[in-house]
């Protein structure tokens, strides 16, 4: 094994910055969630909450209830006065509900993701197909193309297939954007893998399919789990495609009910309690999902790099 | 049993042929090693025979059925290759089971087969473990032992000893030879080792960028090489090949002076195996004087290089000799100990 350098302090002190930088936000982000709002909102900011309160954690979970009841008591007076009440953006679901919905669309992306992932390694590392290399070059350039710029014939494309406004294309959108990371990565899993495992069972009769379920899979689970990951992160990290896309109230994603109920209350008032609360509910999948398989996820990601 | 049949067997790969045209009758039973140097197409062969590669033009058949169209996994042949190719992620035991699973043969009868099986190539013990807690020669009895068995029309087996180490390699070449008696599958074997080709096969096909050169038993190929190619192929060391001409019935290089009187006129290669060199004491007509390059002893015998203008020659001696590097040396041949090959065709020539 080789012996720490002289230099081997600044590794943590750099580290340590880096570290820092990053979770900053997030610790901030964590504070402000539990500080009382007279804490919170201050021209003297704490960098650590004096008194702690889960209040906002509380009316985030069952805000649904909260607000309908104040919009069903508003309708009754007048129409107008819901716009004052409630904001003009109010018409949502609690996050305990949009909880549920993203974890719909992320699981369904996962699902997608792997499989079309899998089928297309598999085909780009084994298949003897004319221009194989360009197609693969094709199939992932597609990640250097941001999403938001194709949004109008992404639009056409969902209202031809009857997909606007439904998880089924929210998935489809996702599991898009993933593709390219996705193909990529079990492209490098399977290419780890030598030829000879496939033609081995292929000369005992096995079919393409079996010798993917198999032989194939259980080999590049790495790639794979590298895969879920990203796909979960793809797919709850969204903001853009699932807030123009869904529409309905009942079908709103995580990311747009936190917005929606931060921006939710009267005018120019920004809801940094509940915003943060909620924020803190949204990171725990992926803090659990990377915490999880990120021993994978490196392995992954390097794996391309070093062949074995 | 099955024989096999390559009939003008032909593989291109965009311009290159790897492949070419080549012939090859295999009886049923028989041990066939295709031998010779890398890219030669030998491996190119098999894999066609597999069905792993498509075959450009020409014919295989096994039995007397023709394969060119037939899926590699209904040919019923089974391939052991050079790196073993186990399933990592599977125990021995289900590696041995895998081609009994994929025919859907019932449990008990997987059993006892893999039984036999283990038993005949020394895994008994070795069943519940993983191919990588064990050594190379043990994971090569395990991919044997998953070829053989479910009894295949055909074994294809692919450098299958390279990755051995040489002690090992030779106790496995036996433990193969032993294995193929008793089962007496139909085998096809690409080695470019032409130790192992002459020590497994009943006949070697020796090949060269593509072509077929030689097919016949090992004995007959060493004794009777029809090219220069084989010839200088074959046996170890190998067989000595000088560039000359003849003149006037007379063998001239530019040391060796050896007067046949063959009746031929031009250039031409004479072969000579090292060990029917005679070192002589004193000018005798069929002969040359050479200078020791080097003098290697191998126990049972010496073996001395002596560069030539251009080439070299090797002369294995007998090992009580002892011949000073730099010293002159006498060499007498004896014509009946000589091959003569054309300089430009490479073909044997009868002289």
């Amino acid at each position: 094994m080789k012996k720490y350098s002289g230099d081997w302090y600044w590794y943590y002190v750099i580290n340590s910055v880096l570290v820092i930088l990053i979770l900053f936000p997030i610790y901030w982000t964590f504070i402000s969630s539990v500080k009382k709002p007279d804490e919170l909102i201050t021209s003297e900011p704490t960098f650590y909450p004096h008194t702690w309160t889960w209040q906002y954690y509380d009316r985030i979970w069952n805000y649904d209830t909260a607000v309908l009841t104040s919009a069903t008591t508003a309708t009754n007076n007048s129409s107008k006065k819901i716009h004052k009440t409630t904001g003009s953006v109010t018409q949502t679901i609690g996050i305990d509900d949009a909880f549920t919905n993203s974890a719909i669309v992320s699981v369904g992306t996962i699902i997608f993701s792997i499989i079309v992932s899998t089928f297309a390694g598999y085909g780009l590392t084994f298949f003897r197909i004319p221009f194989k290399e360009v197609l693969f070059i094709l199939l992932i350039t597609p990640i250097l193309v941001p999403a938001i710029s194709l949004i109008i014939p992404i639009y056409k494309l969902l209202k031809v297939l009857g997909l606007t406004d439904s998880y089924l294309g929210l998935i489809f959108l996702h599991t898009t954007a993933m593709l390219p990371i996705g193909v990529f990565m079990m492209r490098n899993a399977f290419s780890s893998i030598p030829n000879s495992l496939r033609e081995v069972a292929l000369l005992e009769g096995t079919s393409e399919l079996k010798i993917i379920g198999n032989v194939m899979l259980p080999l590049a689970i790495p790639g794979l789990l590298t895969v879920m990951v990203f796909a979960m992160y793809i797919s709850w990290n969204d903001y853009v495609l699932a807030f123009l896309f869904i529409n309905s109230p009942e079908k709103t994603m995580l990311n747009i009910a936190l917005a929606k109920i931060a921006l939710g209350g009267s005018q120019f008032e920004m809801k940094w309690g509940s915003l943060t609360a909620g924020s803190m509910i949204s990171f725990i999948p992926i803090i659990i999902f990377y915490t999880l398989l990120q021993r994978y996820f490196v392995r992954g990601i390097t794996g391309s790099a070093v062949k074995e | 049993m099955y024989s096999v049949d390559l009939i003008n067997l032909t593989k291109k790969w965009g311009k290159v042929t790897a492949v070419n045209d080549v012939n090859l009758h295999i009886e049923e039973g028989e041990f066939v090693v295709l031998l010779g140097p890398s890219g030669c197409g030998k491996t190119t062969t098999m894999r066609l025979v597999a069905g792993l590669e498509e075959i450009t033009a020409g014919e295989i058949k096994i039995g007397d059925q023709i394969v060119n169209e037939i899926d590699p996994r209904k040919r019923d042949v089974s391939m052991v290759f050079q790196n073993y190719s186990l399933f990592p992620h599977m125990s021995v035991r289900n590696n041995i089971a895998y081609p009994l699973k994929m025919k859907k043969i019932p449990s008990a009868e997987q059993e006892k087969k893999i039984n036999d099986v283990s038993k005949l190539v020394e895994l008994q013990d070795l069943l519940d473990r993983k191919p990588a807690e064990l050594s190379g020669g043990q994971r090569q009895r395990v991919a044997l032992a998953r070829a053989i068995v479910r009894q295949p029309r055909v074994f294809l087996m692919d450098e299958p000893l390279s990755n051995l180490d040489a002690i090992l390699r030779v106790t496995m070449r036996s433990e193969l030879k032993n294995l193929h008696h008793r089962l007496g599958v139909t085998t096809i074997y690409v080695t470019h080792d032409q130790v192992e080709a002459m020590t497994l096969a009943s006949r070697i096909a020796v090949m060269s960028d593509g072509k077929l050169l030689q097919y016949d038993t090992p004995q007959i190929i060493f004794d009777e090489p029809s090219t220069k190619f084989v010839a200088g192929f074959i046996g170890s060391p190998a067989m000595n090949l000088i560039n000359g001409k003849v003149v006037n019935g007379k063998f001239i290089s530019d040391t060796i002076n050896a007067d046949f009187s063959i009746n031929y006129e031009g250039d031409i290669t004479l072969g000579i195996r090292p060990d029917k060199i005679d070192i002589v004491d004193q000018n005798s007509p069929n002969n040359g004087s050479v200078k020791v390059f080097s003098n290697e002893s191998t126990g049972e015998s010496n073996l001395i290089t002596c560069k030539m203008e251009d080439q070299s020659l090797i002369i294995k001696a007998d090992k009580n000799t002892n011949y000073e590097i730099d010293n002159e040396i006498f060499l007498n041949f004896k014509k009946e100990d000589c091959y003569f090959f054309d300089s430009k065709s490479e073909d044997r020539l009868k002289l």
